[in-house]
């Protein structure tokens, strides 16, 4: 017999039946009231559009050298201005949001898919439980930019590294938050019936428990992409990230650093950049989060 | 009352040691030969072979990891490759800025954040409120190395009042003081904007306990209750918040450090991974580590303490 997920709270994966339909629909319609989500969701697309289509909407090749036209502010023939290279710093910031939004991405991915697992395991097989939570609190036991100096200490700097630190930091924040919904989900009668009619553990866990755990993990992870594009710019920043002359926001700041006096536009442009898809990520996030899991959303 | 706070200091132990392993780690499980980057790629096998024998990395893997434990317990963290000084001279000589910046970042944040969330919840969906939650939601998204170099450009260069960088002079000295009024409020920005939303949240659902209505029910002044009734119930996860967040700005203090060119463990440590320093690299990490899991003690205990619904079970 072929056993189904139980319905869960929130959304279904498309298409499934009619009260999945429905609930989508009623999901669209109280996330379209949330004004500052759909903000947010403007943000995220206008930027998101950028990196697919940015070597079309790149106005200059955003490597390119044009020393005569070095720290020029901003102007018609260059709308943010150029660097101190002379490269069109528009251009630079289009091409940047792939690196960035890729980052924000992959780091969150690689944390949420080894968080669930860890949590999934934890929350479900009870002797993995202590073993697993005590290396999570190993991994708290360092701020999250210490954590990524060590990461990147040992890997060395690059941007494959950076999303390999980012990540590495979000693990224990998903394994605690799948543990805990494992743990409840696991007592229920569903699982029960499940087991009974011959169900394995990895079916068990990952058609019926994975499912529920679902909502939190994609609120959680709307916020932590933000913040993973953030603590990508900060290690970029401190010189631990992409390497020059490829274009990276954080990158683009501390270059912009050494011309605050002559030309402040190469320093406040990336930056602003980096703040208004962080901010976008926050408003949907909290916008999901008030949809999606109501319990947990702030007064 | 006690009990807890040993049993709680017993769990400690096994998470200082996994730290301790993992800080440990770092030059072991680095691509290459260390001794190799210590010593050059030119140098000759016998010079290579004689430093290896001297950091003790020819003897088994669990040797080491017990000579780098006893010699941590100690305070003996080895020597700067750089300076050839030992590590935890070098932590203690910065130690003091980094303390300096967090502390007062916290101080700014709780002093700011906290009446900020409480106006906001007693006005709830007010211009105020609207306002203060707009600056939450700025100041968690804002990237801090960018705002302080916003910062850097309105008010040292373009309005002078305050140094671009470094220190100058002692803290109670004008002088001295002015370079960390950037720092420490560039700092403050995240922790302010995070305690003023969770003080509102907490305000909010305390607000509306039955004791609170009893309370305005007497005829008490709505300050006072407020004040006296709801904000003393309200702080308690905000403690418990500003705690976690001290040990936070320890790790953050490595951004403001750099940019403001203050000579504080955070620099320290950037410095060690541009320079290949691993001695201080893992020193930095494993006192910050150290640091951090304390406060969360403290901060825990600290809790069960002032609330007494806390079972100590």
């Amino acid at each position: 017999m072929r056993d189904q997920a139980l319905p869960r709270s929130g959304f279904d994966a498309p298409g499934v039946s009619p009260l999945a339909g429905a609930r989508i629909a009623r999901f669209v319609r109280r996330f379209s009231r949330n004004r500052l989500a759909m903000v947010g969701l403007v943000i995220i697309a206008i930027f998101l559009i950028m990196a697919i289509f940015a070597p079309w909407l790149a106005p200059y090749d955003p490597i390119a050298q044009d020393l005569p036209a070095q720290l020029q502010p901003p102007s018609a023939a260059h709308w943010l201005g150029t660097d101190d290279f002379g490269r069109d710093i528009l251009s630079r910031i289009i091409v940047g949001s792939r690196v960035s939004l890729l980052v924000g991405v992959l780091a969150t991915s690689i944390g949420a898919t080894c968080g669930t697992c860890i949590g999934l395991a934890a929350g479900f097989y009870r002797r993995l439980d202590n073993l697993l939570m005590r290396i999570m609190d190993i991994l708290l036991a360092f701020p999250s930019v210490v954590l990524a100096i060590a990461v990147i200490a040992v890997l060395g700097p690059s941007l494959f590294n950076v999303m390999i630190a980012v990540g590495i930091n979000s693990i224990p924040t998903y394994a605690r938050l799948v543990r805990s919904t494992t743990l409840s989900i696991k007592e229920k009668e569903f699982v029960e019936a499940t087991r009974a009619l011959g169900s394995g553990d990895s079916r068990i866990l990952f058609r019926h428990i994975l499912p529920n755990c679902l909502n939190p993990i994609v609120v959680y992870s709307t916020l932590q992409l933000g913040t993973s594009i953030l603590s990508a710019s900060i290690l970029s920043f401190l010189g631990l990230g992409i390497q020059p002359p490829n274009p990276e926001w954080g990158q683009m700041v501390n270059a912009g650093r050494g011309w605050l006096r002559d030309a402040p536009h190469i320093a406040t442009f990336p930056g602003l950049a980096i703040f208004l898809v962080v901010m976008g990520f926050n408003l949907l996030g909290d916008g999901l989060r008030d949809v999606l899991d109501p319990r947990t959303s702030r007064a | 009352m006690t009990a807890y706070i040993i049993r709680r200091l017993l769990t400690l132990i096994p998470t200082l040691l996994g730290v301790s392993l993992l800080v440990f780690s770092i030059t072991r499980l680095t691509p290459g030969d260390p001794v190799r980057q210590i010593v050059g790629p030119d140098a000759p096998q016998q010079r290579v072979d004689e430093v290896r024998q001297q950091l003790g990395l020819d003897q088994p893997i669990l040797v080491q990891y017990w000579k780098f434990l006893t010699g941590a317990v100690r305070g003996d963290l080895g020597r700067s490759l750089l300076t050839r000084q030992p590590v935890v001279r070098e932590i203690r000589d910065r130690l003091p800025v980094t303390l300096k910046i967090a502390t007062i970042s916290v101080i700014i944040a709780v002093a700011i954040g906290i009446p900020l969330g409480v106006i906001s919840a007693a006005r709830k969906y007010s211009a105020v409120d609207t306002l203060a939650t707009l600056f939450a939601i700025g100041g968690v998204s804002m990237p801090l190395f960018w705002f302080a170099i916003m910062a850097i450009l309105l008010f040292s260069i373009r309005l002078q009042w305050l140094p671009v960088g470094g220190l100058h002079g002692p803290i109670w000295t004008l002088e001295g003081m002015k370079a960390y009024v950037l720092p420490c409020i560039t700092l403050a920005l995240t922790p302010i904007a995070l305690i003023a939303r969770l003080t509102r949240s907490s305000m909010l659902e305390v607000l509306d306990r039955e004791y609170v209505t009893v309370a305005r029910a007497k005829g008490l002044e709505e300050r006072r209750v407020i004040i006296r009734h709801a904000l003393r119930n309200a702080l308690l996860p905000v403690v418990t918040f500003v705690g976690l967040q001290y040990g936070f700005l320890l790790g953050g203090a490595v951004v403001t450090e750099t940019i403001f060119a203050l000579p504080g463990v955070g620099r320290l440590a950037i410095t060690a991974i541009n320079q290949r320093d691993y001695p201080v690299i893992q020193g930095v990490v494993l006192m910050v580590a150290m640091i951090f899991t304390m406060i969360n003690l403290i901060v825990d205990v600290l809790y069960a303490w002032l609330d007494p619904r806390i079972s100590y079970a």
